[in-house]
């Protein structure tokens, strides 16, 4: 009997040190101050127990060892309280007054010498050393067990069952110390062989709380799981990126028990964030930076760990990042599994949301396109109305002059109207594909010399001509006029006095380049510069119909070529086509 | 002596029209094509009532209006807002915001010339 028991004692001071060693390994992969506590509380225990059953196989010979074995049973005490300061903190005055009284009570022990051996006789000092001894440890280690069993309220699942296993984890700690303190080997007895086998059987408990291990994390993330299965649709229906992004946030972050996270878009854009300010996120990602693969990485405290996976759609990668927080602050290769399978079925609902999103989008341009055509037909067939109606009513007492400048006027908006209708027509067959373009190879450098011969001579005269011989060109001829010529009204129009049109070879294809030296393009207008109805403010003098560009950039797309505006060195504005070369 | 009106408008085909249509009803007409010159013209000459376009360069037509009605001008100066938004909404903000009457653009010579009358004989 006496054997067995001291069997199982020598076991319960390997399992304390194997606790020990599994702590440690923790505290060198995450170098947290807080997974330090916890292996130097668990690595004083170890010794503290091995140091027991030394003193006991020399028959309590040596008394430093028993200084030893009681300064490091209540350094553990201070470092378990220590280590739960990490998940809940406690004001500096708590711990400064249980340093103090752990220390005091240690000194205490050191002088009072407590006598050892099997059944020792204790006189009045030594009873009260001892008892502050257990009464401290107790309170260091006990309170915590009530401390993460509340704090595990309304937390969700795998955060809840991290902290309860914490507070099994500090339970297991006291039952297996007072079986090896009550327990003398010398007088064992069955009940005391009972109890003893019972503490050695929790050191797995502890072990497995204290660093859960894969196959427990999938287990605590289970009813996680089935609620994730239920609500899948409201993740798929999102009605937006900015909606789909929370929702699947706040998932991953239930599924492994993070504090927080963020999602990004595939333009790094931010899309959801949560538990994090928006201008720390920077600092907190810079580490993350292969975004094609799934990614763990370490970071300063208090983050801990983050994991982040690629969210692939159609538009390109964005990601989904969380953050361990104080309550669950060890993530591994499960979790980052987890998080990969959730991110593909995020990658398909963004997938869906853009369509949704792109198509409310055409259909809000739609509108406005005819909101804005409607407006600018409103404008001439005011003046008609108006003309006509008061011409109809009092034309008999009008003189000859007001009815020729009322006519005049009248003709200029009819053709106004008339200039909208059409490029109205033109720009929406141009859309649908359905202008007929008869795309051939084209001489360019004639075609422009065509066009400026048949400029007005003020506008020739500001006009600088530099075009390469023999250029050639894949267009439809008629539509080509058309988009030089539209080019070079507008600048005429709005642009400096000197415009330059330029034509070059560049590789496989010409550029065409119409430029001025006037106050160039605004900046706010850049962007919309080539959508419908989008003019500079100073557009009354000018009776476009606010459609040329549309029209021009349709075009030149429809013959498999590019423009865009570019603001000219020092000043002035500059459209840049790219066509196709042929021949 | 004939009644002044002020016509704030950036199209000048529309001001040509508006001109044409009250200077044969006997107005006598004065533009201005945006909303700081607009306050300007009523300040200087005491126009009898205002036509005013809503989307104008500058202050807007809703800006001028406001003006208008925070420096007490509107008591001797009506307005008569002008614009293509043809929306009832627009036309109740008009009218509670202080104008007097609201012509949806396109309007014709009798529609203009009548709202005119009315609001010029109000005011006097």
């Amino acid at each position: 009997m006496k054997t067995a028991i001291q069997t199982l004692q020598y076991v319960a001071a390997a399992g304390f040190v194997l606790v020990a060693l599994v702590a440690t390994r923790q505290w060198v992969r995450t170098r947290h101050r807080r997974t330090a506590y916890l292996a130097l509380a668990t690595l004083l225990l170890g010794v503290v127990s091995v140091l027991g059953r030394i003193n006991e196989t020399t028959d309590y010979e040596h008394p430093l060892i028993s200084d030893i074995s009681l300064v490091g049973f209540l350094g553990s005490g201070y470092f378990f309280l220590m280590f739960r300061h990490g998940f809940v903190p406690l004001s500096f005055r708590v711990r400064l007054a249980a340093l103090v009284a752990l220390i005091g009570t240690s000194v205490a022990a050191v002088v009072v010498q407590l006598p050892s051996g099997p059944d020792p006789d204790y006189d009045t000092s030594e009873s009260i050393v001892l008892t502050l001894i257990v009464a401290l440890w107790s309170i260091c280690v006990g309170e915590p067990i009530y401390r993460f069993w509340k704090e595990s309220f309304g937390r969700p699942v795998v955060q809840r069952a991290r902290l309860r296993a914490l507070s099994v984890a500090y339970g297991t700690i006291i039952v297996i110390l007072v079986a090896a303190i009550s327990i003398q080997p010398e007088q064992g007895s069955i009940a005391e062989l009972v109890i003893q086998i019972a503490a050695v059987g929790l050191i797995p408990l502890l072990l497995i709380s204290v660093s859960p291990p894969g196959w427990l994390r999938r287990a605590w993330r289970h009813r996680e799981e089935e609620d994730l299965r239920l609500t899948q649709d409201l993740l798929m229906f999102a009605p937006d990126r900015g909606v789909l992004a929370q929702r699947a946030l706040q998932w991953a972050m239930r599924l492994t028990g993070a504090s927080s996270g963020c999602v990004f878009g595939p333009h790094h854009e931010l899309l959801a964030c949560v538990g994090v300010a928006e201008d720390e996120i920077e600092d907190i990602t810079e580490d993350l930076t292969d975004t094609a693969q799934p990614q763990m990485v370490h970071l300063d405290e208090p983050a801990g760990y983050a994991i982040a996976v690629p969210l692939r759609s159609e538009e390109g990668t964005g990601r989904l990042v969380v953050f361990s927080g104080p309550f669950v602050f060890l993530f591994g290769e499960d979790e980052v599994e987890r998080l990969k399978m959730h991110a593909t079925a995020i990658g398909v609902a963004l997938d869906r949301v853009r369509l949704t999103e792109e198509l409310r989008r055409l259909d809000k341009v739609k509108s406005e396109f005819i909101s804005n055509a409607a407006h600018e037909l409103r404008t001439p067939l005011t003046a008609i109305v108006g003309l006509s109606s008061a011409m109809a009513m009092r034309h008999e007492e009008m003189t000859k002059e007001a009815l020729a400048g009322a006519f005049d006027v009248l003709d200029k908006q009819a053709q106004r109207m008339r200039r909208l209708i059409n490029d109205l027509l033109d720009l929406s067959q141009i859309e649908q594909g359905r202008a007929r373009l008869e795309l051939q190879p084209v001489r360019l450098d004639s075609t422009l010399h065509h066009i400026v011969d048949a400029l007005p001579p003020d506008d020739r005269d500001r006009l600088r001509v530099e075009v390469q011989n023999d250029v050639m060109v894949l267009a439809d001829p008629g539509r080509l006029d058309q988009v030089v010529t539209n080019l070079l009204t507008n600048a005429f129009l709005y642009g400096g006095q000197n415009v330059i049109l330029e034509a070059n070879r560049d590789d496989g294809s010409v550029v065409l380049t119409v430029s001025d030296d006037g106050s160039g393009v605004p900046k706010d207008l850049q962007s919309r510069l080539f959508e419908p109805f989008v003019r500079g403010s100073d557009h009354s003098e000018a009776q476009g119909s606010g459609l040329g560009l549309a029209i021009v950039q349709g075009l030149i797309e429809a013959f498999g070529g590019s423009i865009r505006y570019e603001d000219r060195d020092p000043r002035g504005a500059s459209f840049v086509v790219e066509l196709k070369g042929a021949g | 002596m004939k009644a002044t009106i002020l016509v704030v408008e950036d199209e000048p085909g529309i001001v040509f029209t508006v001109r044409f249509v009250l200077e044969s009803a006997g107005y006598s007409v004065l533009d201005a094509d945006n909303g700081d010159d607009a306050l300007a013209l009523v300040e200087q000459n005491d126009p009898d009532a205002v036509l005013l376009d809503i989307r104008i360069p500058g202050t807007d037509g809703w800006g001028v209006l406001e003006h208008l009605r925070e420096t007490g001008r509107l008591e001797s100066t009506p307005v008569v807002m002008l614009s293509a938004h043809a929306t009832p909404s627009t036309a109740e903000r008009a009218l509670d915001e202080g104008a007097s009457a609201y012509i949806t653009k396109p309007f014709d010579a009798e529609e203009l010339r009548s709202t005119l009358d009315r609001v010029v004989a109000g005011s006097n």
